[in-house]
């Protein structure tokens, strides 16, 4: 072990845990649950005005999932005791990764659509198209990861979660968000593309149900 | 396919659950972000922009 892990190590060890470290524990609660959000609208889009998904779109989704994994990580680690600096570092920096690869992804779609009159795919809101609201979702998402990155020294969780039975309540919770939403994209993925290798660049039905004759 | 790197991600969030082992971790993590990249890549290939640059 370097002299600088050393140290790390044994200040994180000795270091009391302040407001600042269960913050930014609850900060990586915060950005789990909200990308799980912005899954939850996508879901509404889906189900609720039954609308479907194209191929970009659960691109999309899976850069959300993929970038919730980090920072739930994070979380699943400080159940079982002290979060090192080097996992914080790591899950955030996965965090970032993910989401900008994402963006890309919201922005090639955006692009797809911006020459006019192409009226866009599916249906806005508040003016802008799931997909732009995408795009911004994961620069957010990016800033919010780079911003935990940076405050680390005031940020890391230590043992927060030891200290703090609503926190260990909310690691629960967190992790069941990202499994159960994790869980159903892949549910609803599978009922859309059904037993097939493509999936359709416009789709206009459940193509599982299509295959039964249903 | 998009199907099954859904499996992919959600094997990943088991990982990150039964909290395996770094190596084995990592490497699913970075193998599911690889493959839906890869999975992406088609689109801008095959797609015209129609935008003169």
């Amino acid at each position: 072990m370097s002299t600088a892990t050393a140290t790390t190590a044994r200040i994180s060890s000795t270091s009391p845990v302040r407001l600042s470290n269960r913050l930014g524990l609850w900060f990586a609660h915060a950005y789990v649950v909200g990308l799980c959000g912005t899954l939850a609208g996508a879901y509404f889009f889906q189900f609720g005005l039954w609308e479907y998904p194209c191929p970009m779109c659960l691109l999309q989704r899976m850069f959300f999932l993929l970038s919730a994994v980090g920072p739930a990580w994070i979380i699943a680690r400080s159940r079982k005791g002290e979060v090192t600096t080097r996992a914080w570092a790591s899950g955030w920096g996965w965090a970032i990764m993910a989401a900008l690869i994402g963006s890309v992804v919201s922005a090639t779609q955006v692009l797809m659509h911006i020459v006019p009159p192409d009226p866009g795919y599916a249906g806005a809101l508040f003016g802008l198209h799931l997909y732009t609201w995408a795009l911004i979702a994961f620069l957010g998402a990016a800033v919010a990861a780079a911003a935990a990155l940076f405050l680390t020294p005031r940020a890391e969780p230590l043992n927060a979660t030891a200290a703090s039975p609503l926190l260990r309540k909310a690691a629960t919770f967190t992790l069941a968000v990202i499994t159960v939403f994790a869980a159903s994209n892949l549910v609803a993925c599978f009922l859309l593309e059904g037993i097939n290798w493509q999936l359709s660049g416009d789709p206009t039905s459940y193509q599982f149900f299509t295959d039964l004759g249903l | 396919m998009y199907t099954l790197l859904f499996l992919l991600i959600l094997l990943c969030v088991m990982a990150v659950l039964r909290d395996w082992p770094a190596r084995a971790r990592s490497l699913l993590w970075a193998g599911t972000l690889a493959a839906t990249a890869i999975a992406f890549l088609p689109h801008v290939i095959t797609h015209t922009f129609h935008i003169a640059l």
